[in-house]
């Protein structure tokens, strides 16, 4: 039977078990005088022969289905003529998947060496044998696990506890699942990123002026070396962060006062979903907005002035970006705001300050870690922007602070060194984990750095 | 007494300033919401006027 199908039978097994269980416990308390004479309550004995009867059965289905292609596969290989049996991992992973295709009956078996042939059919018969052992070793654990809890469906036993315990376990599960999926990442970008500094000497990326990342497709290929310097991107990206947070932070900590302290309800009922609607155009509308209107007139605006102005730029980009993160500076300062105790408030104004003198001296010190939690969040999205400056700021990694000149950021050279046809090992695309691992690490700091300030700066009224 | 009169006088004194202080606040942060909004308009005027083309459909007929 497939794992699919096993599946939901497993879950029906638990339900009958579940309403047995219940039954019994029913039973087993009658003659005593009720269910307040057992230990737990009927449906905590429920509970236990369900989890009992699904949790070892589900453990056991996902252990098979893990591990069963491996097995099988390592058994089939084994079995080949000694002189058939591959040497390398390629190797040996065209074998496989010859005689893969041979069971599935993708491939003649007349056209293929009989070793070949042999080894399909013998996949074939493996892979009924396992899927009827499944079937059978699944069924009875859960059987098995159901019948143990009915006959532990006892006055004195707490079941209570037990069903407790379990339940614990699978939400410690569940959050190890989070955490673990985050080390993985780390990792795997540390470990690309180790093989990437093997191939560029640290100090060239780290402090390099010039980033080309061209080299050759082909061993053979005329082509140029590549030069790794990230400079130029993390300046890029610095200066489009800054745009962008010089438009959005102001805009939005001032809307933020604007509707929680004077706004009227009606008006605030309207203003606040229509600014947030600001967050949820999609990134791509922003940057063809800002690459065909904002882009355009930018450099119109500059050449009547009389500056020099490409049709790419990086301030297109950032105000447009800026225009996209006031939401999130907004929304939560306005949030933090309100959440400041009605007290302060009554007592600041009660003593003659006027509002914008409680807004500015009492409530937004006592404010300041949720305000700097939304600044955060809206800088570390500007951060990690791809979309618009692909298409407002231009791939060229220049070296500027100039804001009228084309710039590119470490996202958007991240999105082109891994869309192109490289091989995997090559330092282009290893450079891609470089700078990501890089992008974590300033992130990372700008984060503790942030918190460093709001601890220093928060006025803690309760 | 006169203590208190003088400070009343100095607090009478400084409340043109402080009130011009808190019209002004004001406008900003109506200046703020302003801005935000007039963004949100622009963008969907623009995408608005430059993509209506798209829906339309001309056709002529003529007589041959």
């Amino acid at each position: 039977m497939q794992s699919a199908n096993l599946l939901p039978i497993v879950l029906v097994l638990a339900v009958v078990a579940y309403s047995l269980a219940y039954m019994r416990s029913r039973a087993v308390a009658e003659p005593l005088g009720g269910i307040r004479n057992l230990k737990s309550l009927p449906f905590y004995y429920a509970a236990r022969a369900a989890l009992w009867c699904g949790i070892p059965a589900l453990i056991t289905l996902g252990l098979w289905a893990g591990f069963e292609g491996k097995v099988i596969q390592g058994i089939v290989v084994a079995s080949l003529p000694p002189e058939a049996i591959p040497e390398s991992i390629g190797e040996a992973s065209l074998v496989v998947s010859q005689i893969s295709n041979v069971a599935a009956g993708k491939l003649n078996p007349e056209f293929v060496p009989e070793h070949i042939a042999g080894a399909a059919s013998l996949l074939e018969t493996l892979r009924d044998q396992s899927k009827n052992f499944k079937t059978i070793l699944v069924l009875l654990i859960a059987v098995l696990g159901a019948v143990v809890a009915w006959f532990r469906v006892a006055p004195h036993i707490n079941a209570r506890e037990s069903v407790e315990t379990t339940l614990r376990r699978i939400f410690f599960v569940c959050a190890a699942v989070a955490v673990m999926t985050t080390v993985g990442i780390i990792f795997s970008v540390i470990f690309e990123t180790i093989r990437f500094f093997g191939k560029v000497p640290f100090w060239e990326f780290f402090l390099g002026a010039n980033w080309s990342p061209q080299t050759a497709l082909r061993a053979d290929q005329v082509g140029a070396d590549g030069s790794f310097g990230m400079i130029p991107l993390f300046t890029g990206t610095l200066l489009i962060s800054a745009i962008a947070l010089i438009v959005a932070v102001p805009v939005g900590l001032l809307s933020a006062v604007f509707l929680s302290e004077y706004a009227g309800k009606k008006a605030r009922s309207v203003i606040k979903p229509l600014m947030e609607m600001l967050a949820g155009i999609p990134t791509v509308v922003y940057g063809f907005f800002a690459a065909l209107t904002v882009a355009p007139f930018i450099r119109d605006l500059a050449e009547t002035v009389g500056l020099n102005a490409s049709s790419q730029s990086a301030l297109a980009a950032g105000l447009v970006m800026g225009v996209m993160i006031i939401p999130f500076v907004s929304s939560l300062s306005d949030d933090v705001i309100n959440a400041v105790p009605q007290t302060l408030r009554d007592g600041s104004l009660a003593l003659g300050a006027t509002q914008s003198e409680t807004m500015k001296q009492v409530i937004f010190p006592a404010a300041l870690p949720g305000i700097m939690g939304g600044i955060l969040l809206a800088a570390s999205r500007a951060i990690g922007e791809t979309m618009i400056v692909v298409m407002a700021a231009g791939l060229a990694a220049n070296l500027t602070a100039n804001p009228l000149d084309s710039v590119t950021t470490v996202t958007v050279q991240i999105v082109t060194l891994l869309t192109g046809d490289q091989e995997f090992d090559s330092a282009k695309t290893l450079a891609a984990f470089a700078l990501g691992m890089m992008l974590f690490v300033v992130t990372l700091i700008l984060n503790v750095i942030a918190l460093k300030i709001v601890r220093k700066y928060r006025e803690q009224y309760d | 007494m006169t203590d208190q009169r003088s400070q009343a006088e100095i607090v009478r004194q400084s409340l043109k300033r402080r009130y011009r202080k808190e019209r002004r606040f004001r406008a900003y942060g109506m200046a703020a919401i302003a801005i935000a909004l007039s963004a949100l308009v622009i963008l969907f005027a623009d995408i608005i006027g430059k993509g209506y083309t798209g829906f339309i459909k001309t056709t002529i007929t003529l007589d041959v």
